[in-house]
């Protein structure tokens, strides 16, 4: 195993746990020996994740991120863990003049709002430890974006803009915050009917459509010492993407 | 288990390793399994690299990039790389833009720009880059908020940064990644020798790291673990562009 990361036995609460780029990242800090903490809203998902875990030690507990009483329960139920990835969240296509406000509020709630606030509950509650990591789970829809997507990629622009001044009021306990900011990646949040749009859009991709474990090993990496000195810094990862800026 | 970011039996080629980054990054290397091939100017001191690299295997050129014959010998003797870091470069002389004369930027651009562009392009043209091989390319702070009193500093990594990114795209179907990274303050020999201010130090939020406290985005973007990023760039400032950018 490479020395160079060092997260063997350290804890990590990870969001979004019960699918997709979540759950791989469950399983693949598990691999590593570190302690995982999942959540998701779905306890019989979550429960598949945890069986899919390497090692001992690991833990479920479902809570929807969007309800204030279930992040305070969440992080009453946790020790203090050494980083945190924010994948939970929601992504619908809406063409910008069907957007009504309900849909834009949930979309608030389910993608800003949840890690603005389990993130400023974990701090008050000192449950992220000295040296810690917090991950955003942006997109690359924050930088470039396409039609549909103006609820989305305005969200993950926000998200990235919370890290610097996140990052410098934790300063002094030298917690990190990064963000990742993936392209397209191949998860079963596609159906069988987009498969053959997933193939087209590859076309773009010199390195290939991203895959979960990927995205997995970018947090790693960024929850490892590694990237000690990386901070309030976004990880672009495209595959080399010709249409992305 | 597999291990995506093992570095085992690797290639790399590591310009600039007879001190600092360089030196530090051949030696996490060696370390990690990689087969390191470096060069640097210096005879004695890449000798004295080698010599104390952990494990067998590993080999160097001396080489003065700015040279087109030192680069054909480099080429000429180098392996088939899974990886290559062009770090080498100099800390210009710090002097504001009324000050700046075409001599000196030539020179920085020659040194910082020009030598590893040209060697890169030597060693695609005569295939010493292995189909998968990662490209990483130092850069610094200066290149993002264009420091004072470096314009020409600035230029060269900026050059660099951009060089990065255009290489990503041609060769990305060949699946070569190229990607860089951008340094804030580190304490190498150069820039500790050098007259910049102390004071600076004391603005970066997470401290000024020694240089084998910042080769793991390097380690990494070798790595299969970063199989899906190219033209790309990594900041590893401490944060201080956080600040610098808005204060000086």
């Amino acid at each position: 195993m490479a020395s160079y990361i060092d997260i063997k036995g350290k804890r990590f609460l990870v969001t979004g746990g019960s699918s997709g780029l979540g759950r791989e990242t469950a399983v693949q800090l598990s691999r590593r020996g570190a302690l995982v903490i999942v959540t998701g809203r779905n306890p019989e998902k979550l429960a598949q994740t945890l069986s899919l875990m390497e090692g001992e030690g690991h833990i479920s507990h479902a809570a929807d991120l969007t309800k204030a009483d279930e992040i305070a329960a969440l992080v009453d139920a946790i020790q203090a863990v050494d980083g945190v990835v924010h994948f939970a969240g929601i992504s619908v296509p809406m063409p910008f003049r069907m957007i009504s406000e309900k849909f834009l509020d949930d979309i608030i709630a389910s993608n800003f709002k949840s890690v603005f606030l389990l993130t400023q509950r974990l701090i008050a509650k000192n449950k992220i430890n000295k040296g810690g990591s917090i991950v955003l789970a942006s997109s690359i829809a924050a930088h470039t974006g396409t039609v549909g997507m103006g609820a989305y990629s305005a969200i993950k622009a926000g998200l990235e803009g919370v890290m610097a001044p996140l990052f410098l009021e934790l300063a002094p306990k030298k917690i990190r915050v990064n963000a990742i900011a993936p392209a397209i990646v191949r998860t079963e949040i596609f159906t069988d009917i987009q498969q053959s749009w997933l193939d087209e859009q590859e076309k773009l991709y010199p390195l290939g459509l991203g895959r979960p474990i990927d995205v997995a090993n970018a947090v790693i990496f960024l929850m490892s010492s590694a990237s000690s000195y990386m901070t309030a810094t976004t990880l672009v990862m495209d595959g080399g993407c010709i249409q992305v800026r | 288990m597999d291990d995506d970011f093992s570095l085992s039996g690797k290639t790399v080629l590591v310009t600039g390793a007879t001190s600092g980054i360089g030196r530090a990054l051949a030696q996490a290397l060696a370390q990690e399994g990689a087969r390191v091939f470096a060069t640097g100017r210096s005879r004695e001191r890449l000798d004295q690299v080698l010599a104390e690299l952990h494990g067998t295997g590993h080999g160097g050129e001396t080489a003065d990039l700015t040279d087109p014959d030192q680069i054909t010998n480099l080429v000429n003797a180098a392996p088939e790389l899974n990886g290559i870091v062009l770090n080498s470069g100099v800390i210009a002389k710090l002097r504001p833009f009324q000050m700046e004369d075409a001599a000196h930027m030539q020179e920085v651009m020659n040194v910082n720009f020009f030598g590893p562009v040209n060697l890169l392009n030597q060693l695609v043209k005569k295939k010493k880059v292995a189909s998968g091989c990662s490209i990483v390319f130092n850069t610094s702070m200066a290149s993002l908020i264009g420091t004072p009193a470096t314009s020409a500093y600035a230029a060269s990594k900026g050059a660099l940064a951009v060089v990065a990114k255009s290489i990503a795209n041609d060769l990305g179907r060949k699946k070569i990644r190229s990607n860089s990274v951008c340094f804030g303050y580190v304490q190498t020999e150069a820039l500790m020798g050098s007259n910049v201010s102390s004071e600076l130090f004391e603005a970066v939020p997470l401290g000024v790291p020694k240089p084998e406290e910042v080769v793991g985005p390097i380690l990494y973007l070798l790595s299969d673990a970063s199989r899906w990023v190219t033209r790309t760039t990594l900041i590893v400032d401490g944060g201080v562009t956080l600040k610098q950018s808005r204060t000086l």
